[in-house]
């Protein structure tokens, strides 16, 4: 946290503050002499780098003009508004606008509030030597600035009122409205004034007059004719001699609030003895960070510099800290699932546990139960699996008892897993094996060899019957013959051969399971 | 420009700063969700233990039906001497004995090393192996049914498992003074002897 500082300019003498939370304390005053600048100067120097300045000025010299500027935006609206500062002001160096808000017709002219410290003079010789020891100066600012926060903390929320304070400059009069500065002026006070309590009550009762009359003339007021609050913020025992001496103005609420009550009210747990009211516009300044305040940017260069340090660490602090919380909720969805794990593994242990009883009540194994499972179910498998070639053989058999002339040579039984390529197969065996099946090697009893149809029919009947027998399916034939006109056919009629001509049949049936 | 230089000089700390803290932040933050990611892994490889278990556990009657009922397949199979160690010498003096009862002309076998049964359906798994010794027959019949009596015979008399892959009849090729009470034909036939291995069961029987 930087240190702040504020320094409280009045007409020949600054103040300067040292504020933490709650905590106001002077640490210097100077003089604007030559003595009290060189004391000044060695002061600065003295001060931390990193300390934040507010520079509050409490100066008669000051102007708050309203306004009415066209609407217009960005550097249109920074030239006008420059160019009226020059127009009103003999030097605007410390000169500061507020809009007051837009009107509600059909230009949408802007209500702008003008101040300025109509003599920068006053402040050059404290802003120099600022300038000069390179510290980071956040701001001028004029006391006024600070009323409306003030007037809030005081109670004041919700009508304008005139908050009247006893400053060390003089008798400050600021008009707020709610959140706003209308108006601000400091009334010096006279020693006689300030000499005796009753005195002191007149000029306070004296001078609210006369401002109330101001007001009501130059059309300050927003609402006139309405009852305006008054508070007065009181020096320590005078707030009773206030309360008896207050007037019978009409359209004045009187409130008179004592200095330590605001003190508390703004936040202020410790303060310098014997200070005035100015400690709550110190305060106020340091703690409230006003946005707008009366300086030119070449005065804050360090501050921007500050600023930028801060807006970089703070960037750097924010996604540290946004990972952080990333981490954090990720870190909760471990302990989360660590807690799940757990009770998922007592619960795994408590039906491990439940599954040991049961199966303590089987059987003594002599394998475990999956091999058990695995030898038991695939030997049942290949049981089904299994077969003998008789049953097949017997089926050929009775084909062969239908066809009488023919005689097999051979027979070829094999148990295989897919039909041979270019079997011809119907539906009954699609779908894949394992199959059956028996090649028949034979030939024609009692005929000739060159008898082609007589022995083409003979087996062509065999193969039908074989095609009867229901378990069965031809699934390839090879006749004795290729009669087919894709081939070539010779004979020799008439010269007897030796050896029969031969057919092959070859049919198939599915293994079940 | 030295302010600008000074200014300069004045950002490098913080900007160091923030970079350390977000690659602090970066890496905390990656580290994080890695610890996350490897207990919801371990959460996921627990979950998945525990459903296979309530499976099993709603499973465990049923089970124990099974349990009792593949227990006597099993013991069967085992006195049976499908599962176990092959025993070539008792199979040789079955076909032999075989041989003599059903006065067959002559039996001539080969039997292969032993090695995985080739079959689609039938693969075993875990730690149970089904294992298979090709054996090549060669017998003179005096007709077909001696063979289907040899190899019942054969499938009744061993312990393994009798798996006839092919059986080859032919014509035996005879001279007219053979013709008499010779064998007729000549069968070639392709067997597997199956026996099931059960890895499980053997160290049981060792540690017990």
């Amino acid at each position: 946290m930087a240190e702040k500082r504020v320094f409280y300019v009045s007409a020949s003498l600054l103040t300067a503050y040292r504020v933490r939370r709650g905590h106001v304390e002077i640490e210097a005053r100077f003089s604007e002499n030559e003595e009290g600048l060189a004391a000044y100067a060695v002061y600065l120097k003295e001060l931390p780098r990193a300390a934040l300045i507010h520079v509050l000025a409490d100066v008669v010299e000051e102007d708050f003009q309203q306004d009415t500027i066209p609407f217009v935006r960005g550097a249109d609206r920074r030239a006008l508004l420059e160019r009226r500062l020059a127009q009103r002001y003999r030097d605007p160096s410390l000169s500061l606008v507020q809009s007051l808000g837009t009107e509600k017709t059909q230009r949408r002219n802007e209500t702008v509030l003008i101040s300025s410290l109509t003599n920068p003079a006053t402040l050059q010789p404290w802003l120099a030597a600022l300038r000069e020891a390179g510290l980071a100066v956040v701001g001028v600012f004029a006391v006024g600035q600070l009323a409306p926060r003030i007037a809030k903390s005081a109670g004041q929320k919700q009508n304008p009122a005139l908050l009247v304070t006893l400053n060390a400059a003089g008798l400050r009069q600021s008009y707020v409205e709610p959140a706003r500065l209308r108006f601000s002026r400091l009334s010096p006070l006279a020693s006689g004034d300030l000499g005796a309590p009753e005195r002191l009550a007149t000029a306070f009762h004296r001078e609210t007059g006369r401002l109330y009359q101001y007001l009501v003339s130059s059309r300050a007021m927003a609402v006139e004719g309405e009852v305006l609050d008054v508070v007065l913020i009181s020096p320590p025992d005078l707030a009773a001699q206030l309360r008896a001496t207050t007037p019978e103005i009409p359209f004045l609420s009187v409130r008179v609030l004592e200095l330590a009550e605001a003190m508390r009210a703004v936040g202020i747990h410790v303060h310098p003895p014997d200070c005035g009211a100015e400690v709550l516009y110190v305060y106020s300044v340091a703690t409230a960070k006003p946005r707008e305040q009366y300086a030119r940017e070449a005065l804050r260069g360090r501050y921007r510099i500050h600023q930028v340090r801060t807006a970089i660490f703070a960037g750097g602090a924010a996604v540290f800290a946004a990972c952080l919380a990333a981490g954090g909720v990720d870190l909760l969805g471990v302990f989360q699932v660590r807690k799940a794990v757990e009770q998922d593994q007592q619960q795994l242990a408590a039906m491990n546990g439940q599954y040991a009883r049961i199966t303590a009540r089987f059987p003594p194994m002599p394998t475990t139960t999956e091999s058990l499972r695995v030898a038991v179910l695939q030997y049942g498998q290949l049981a089904k699996q299994t077969t003998r070639p008789e049953a097949m053989l017997a089926e050929v058999s009775q084909a062969l008892q239908a066809s009488p002339r023919i005689e097999l040579e051979g027979v070829k039984w094999e148990r295989v897993e897919a039909l041979p390529a270019g079997s011809t197969t119907s539906r009954k065996l699609a779908g894949g094996g394992p199959f059956e099946l028996v090649q028949l090697t034979g030939h024609v009893l009692a005929a000739r060899a060159s008898e082609y149809r007589n022995i083409t029919t003979l087996v062509n009947e065999f193969i039908e019957s074989l095609r009867r027998q229901p378990g069965l399916e031809v699934v390839g034939s090879r006749l004795p013959f290729d009669v087919g006109s894709q081939t070539s056919l010779s004979g020799d009629i008439g010269t007897e051969r030796a050896e029969l001509p031969t057919f092959t049949v070859t049919v198939a049936r599915r293994i079940p399971g | 420009m030295n302010v600008e230089r000074e200014a300069l000089k004045r950002l490098v700390a913080p900007t160091l700063t923030a970079i350390g803290l977000i690659a602090a932040g970066v890496v905390a933050l990656a580290a994080s969700q890695k610890w996350l990611a490897h207990e919801r892994e371990a959460e996921q490889a627990v979950r998945a233990e525990r459903a296979a278990v309530q499976q099993r556990l709603a499973r465990a009657t049923q089970e124990e039906l099974e349990i009792m009922e593949k227990l006597v397949s099993y013991n069967q199979l085992v006195a049976r001497g499908v599962i176990g160690d092959e025993k070539r010498l008792d199979w040789v003096d079955a076909i032999a004995a075989i041989k003599n009862e059903r006065k067959l002309f002559e039996v001539k076998y080969s039997i292969d090393p032993q090695r995985t049964l080739d079959l689609a359906s039938v693969k075993g798994g875990g730690d149970v192996e089904f294992l298979a010794s090709r054996m090549r027959l060669e017998l003179p019949l005096l007709h077909e049914g001696d063979l289907f009596t040899f190899l019942a015979d054969l499938e009744r008399r061993i312990g393994s498992h009798v798996l006839v892959r092919s059986c080859a009849i032919q014509r035996a090729d005879r001279s007219g003074a053979e013709r008499g009470a010779g064998p007729r034909l000549r069968a070639d036939c392709v067997i597997d002897l199956v026996t099931i291995r059960d890895k499980r069961r053997s160290v049981k029987a060792i540690n017990g």
